[in-house]
């Protein structure tokens, strides 16, 4: 008894010890590869526990091998956008000015009721409404109201037409975007000319199918 | 960036500790076979070698078991540790089944030398 007692104090003091090192990234929504090491983690705490046979050690090492292999994972995926894509996915557009994208839906394995719950689930209850919706990697749906449809509140109104996208991210562009947007990359490199930077001192450049930016350069030193 | 170096000392950690177990057990499993191989054919013999043999095992499984039970499971340690236990008895009532259970610690501690090896097939 007393020693099951003792194993269930360790490993809860190694489990929260293991959350912590993972980062605050854990606690909000899961990424795939955070839910996959979360359940792993479950389980193997338990094994030591149910079986007073089992060493410590074979719960012990584990947890600490995949909680570092994830850290280790997310800190590569900061340094790279293409393992990151890889690792983490990448959000997915699935209504644009009010219609529903049925191939990447289909692509998605999500079913029009799943979206209708999601957009109902954040007060929207009319897909015609919806300027443009994306799947995000978590799983979550993000919504963005047409102009016409979003609520006054007294701040000057949003702009007609897609939120901004992503157009350079930590230095590297991302040309689905512009593509999106209907930018060209020339158009992105007369302005960055004009700012005399290159793409890889840009931490982050947002745009707009207007052709208004924001550029936040990457901190130095 | 503290996070990355901390998990990559863990991880070095762990894959020092690994390996220097699996030497470890190597040696271990080494010298378990020259001393059961010795007290077999001591006990062949009925040399008055034997029961000091004997003792040499139980002596060195007791070590082996202290450091094993950290990493295997109590009923391989356990399994390994009762043939040990009975040899002894065996051999004064000249027993065949000294020899088989020899050979019983003999393929208990390669059992457990074996599963550490990091290799695909689990034997």
């Amino acid at each position: 008894m007393l020693i099951v007692f003792l194993r269930a104090v360790l490993l809860y003091i190694l489990v929260v010890f293991a959350i912590r090192l993972m980062g605050k990234r854990q606690l909000g929504e899961l990424q795939p590869s955070e839910f996959v090491i979360t359940i792993l983690i479950s389980n193997i705490a338990t094994l030591p526990i149910e079986d007073p046979g089992t060493p410590m050690l074979l719960g012990i090492v584990p947890i600490l091998t995949l909680v570092c292999l994830d850290v280790l994972m997310s800190a590569a995926t900061l340094k790279s956008r293409k393992l990151r894509r890889m690792v983490s996915g990448s959000p997915k557009i699935i209504i644009s000015d009010g219609v529903l994208d049925q191939k990447q839906l289909n692509e998605l394995r999500y079913t029009a009721d799943d979206v209708l719950e999601a957009l109902r689930s954040q007060g929207i209850f009319d897909i015609s409404e919806v300027q443009y919706a994306v799947i995000e990697t978590t799983g979550a749906v993000s919504a963005f109201l047409k102009s016409a449809k979003q609520p006054v509140n007294g701040e000057k109104s949003q702009p007609s037409g897609d939120p901004p996208q992503v157009v350079i991210d930590d230095g590297d562009v991302v040309k689905r975007s512009l593509a999106y947007l209907k930018l060209s990359e020339e158009w992105l490199k007369n302005i960055l000319k004009d700012k005399k930077i290159s793409p890889h001192e840009v931490f982050l450049m947002t745009a707009s199918s207007d052709g208004s930016y924001k550029i936040i350069e990457k901190e130095k030193g | 960036m503290k996070r990355v170096w901390l998990c990559c000392g863990i991880l070095a950690v762990i894959f020092i500790f690994g390996v220097g177990w699996s030497v470890y057990l190597g040696a271990c499993s080494k010298r378990m076979n020259t001393i059961i191989d010795r007290a077999q054919s001591l006990a062949e013999t009925r040399s008055p070698d034997t029961e000091k043999a004997i003792e040499e095992l139980c002596s060195y499984w007791e070590s082996m078991a202290s450091t094993a039970a950290f990493f295997e499971s109590a009923e391989t340690v356990s399994g390994i540790g009762d043939a040990v236990a009975r040899i002894e008895y065996l051999y004064r009532k000249d027993n065949d089944e000294f020899f088989s259970e020899c050979e019983v610690i003999r393929g208990g501690v390669d059992r457990i030398y074996r599963s550490n090896m990091p290799l695909l097939p689990n034997r």
